[in-house]
């Protein structure tokens, strides 16, 4: 019986992992356009790009989930074979994950010390070749523990997915609890997100402390 | 350097400032100043701080933006009420090394890497000749055995004589010290200094912000005394030290010099 259980919720642990990884990666990369938008010297694209981390970061999570998987079908209903719960999540993962990690790098960027561009351009390093192989390696640094922490906070938050239908680890003992009348599924799906942080936690420590020790300041 | 070179550079100044002016707002930082360095002079510039050395220095190479005057090094000349182009601003940079207060090595790059990527980059020469101009640097300036540290398993002198090392490479025809020893003790400042002393003797036109009196002394061959945006006095070395014409200058000699 509780064999089962254990089983029963386990069976979603692998998508957890998928939803969490895919909506972390889309949100690293698609937040590198949003921070270069909230930082430009440009006014428009400035203000853009502060708009679309305010709308975004202001609605919840689980809104853009029931938006997106639904908002599309509404007005077209064969838009449903695009737009399926599993791509519906990871793409509403990945929106949030992009203005989290847009403000994440934007802080990392600001702890770059100024002399880091005058000696780049002083060189006669163009500003891309600054941007790229100057600034941008030493961003990302500045940017792993900010970023590991808030990934390990995703693997939590993809649970919201769920609602639309994923078969996730929360589903499975969602569904599994109201089959059995019993709490015991959450409990279990308690101690396999524990399962899955602490070692992922541990890992970004290490990460972390690897790089320190090749770049000091 | 052929004849025809040696002829011509005798008649071109290396660095030419006419009327450089810079204002922040209504701040005037630097009021219009004229300076002329030859090939091969090296130019100490002293005085108190706020006085605009270093944003004089920083016109040099365009890491600030002068509103008035025009710059000319080694022929090439950029005139600040015209838009700057990005190749002209290239081409001045490319003449120009910089050697700043805060060393600013790149911290993800070994010292060898600091020295080859812009090597690579700017002047499009391979990874080999650019490793072997870098080897040949770091041990000129006694750190051939750093090549693979990152800088900040350095100390902070032997990172500053990477960094001399970093704009070398690029075979400046100028070099732009901007306190090169402030941030360091002064044991490990006289390390940079003879590295610097060095490159004078080998007859590198150098423009020097300092404190340190000594070297600007006895290293340096014109001297400019600056104060409040402006040229207070310019001239012999010896000379200003042992008998300076202006007030200002008095006290600012007597100041730095009589500290015990």
């Amino acid at each position: 019986m509780s064999g089962e259980v254990w089983s029963g919720v386990a069976n979603g642990i692998l998508t957890t992992v998928q939803l969490t990884v895919f909506g972390f990666a889309l949100g690293a990369v698609l937040g590198v356009p949003v921070m270069l938008l909230r930082v430009s010297t440009w006014r428009p694209a400035r203000w853009t790009g502060r708009a679309f981390i305010e709308l975004v970061r202001g609605v919840p999570l689980i809104v853009w989930l029931f938006l997106i998987y639904n908002g599309p079908t509404q007005f077209d209903p064969s838009l449903g074979t695009v737009f399926t719960s599993w791509r519906s999540g990871v793409a509403a993962l990945g929106l949030v994950s992009a203005v989290y990690m847009a403000e994440i790098y934007r802080g990392s960027l600001r702890a770059i010390n100024a002399g880091q561009w005058e000696a780049s351009q002083a060189l006669g390093m163009s500003r891309f070749d600054t941007a790229s192989r100057i600034i941008a390696p030493q961003v990302t640094r500045v940017a792993v523990p900010a970023s590991t922490t808030y990934a390990l906070s995703l693997i939590k938050d993809s649970s919201l997915v769920s609602a639309i239908g994923v078969f996730e680890t929360t589903y499975y003992a969602t569904t599994i609890s109201s089959t059995l009348s019993s709490a015991t599924p959450f409990v279990v799906a308690g101690v396999y997100y524990i399962a899955l942080t602490i070692p992922a936690a541990w890992a970004a420590r290490r990460l972390d402390s690897n790089l320190r020790r090749k770049v000091m300041r | 350097m052929s004849l025809a070179d040696a002829a011509a550079s005798k008649t071109t100044s290396a660095i030419r400032l006419d009327g450089v002016e810079k204002r922040f707002g209504d701040h005037l930082v630097l009021k219009r100043i004229s300076l002329e360095v030859q090939p091969g002079q090296v130019v100490a510039l002293i005085g108190p701080s706020g006085a605009g050395k270093s944003t004089l220095l920083r016109c040099i190479n365009l890491l600030e933006r002068p509103t008035a005057g025009t710059i000319t090094v080694d022929g090439v000349t950029v005139h600040a009420d015209h838009e700057i182009k990005e190749r002209d601003l290239a081409a001045l940079r490319s003449r120009v090394g910089m050697v700043f207060q805060s060393f600013n090595l790149f911290p993800h790059m070994t010292a060898l890497r600091n020295i080859t990527l812009p090597q690579q980059r700017v002047l499009g020469r391979s990874k080999a000749e650019a490793e072997a101009r870098a080897r040949a640097l770091l041990s000129r300036v006694g750190l051939a055995d750093k090549a693979d540290q990152y800088p900040a398993r350095c100390s902070g002198g032997q990172q500053q004589r990477i960094a001399i090392a970093r704009a070398l490479a690029l075979d400046p025809k100028v070099m732009l010290f901007d306190e090169p020893t402030s941030a360091l003790d002064p044991e490990v400042g006289l390390e940079v200094l003879k590295v610097m002393r060095e490159l004078a003797d080998e007859g590198m036109t150098m423009a020097v912000v300092t404190h340190e009196m000594q070297f600007a002394r006895d290293v340096s061959d014109h001297l400019v005394v600056m104060g409040d945006g402006d040229i207070i006095e310019e001239g012999d070395p010896h000379q200003i030290f042992a008998d300076p014409q202006q007030a200002r200058t008095r006290q600012f000699l007597r100041a730095v010099l009589d500290r015990e």
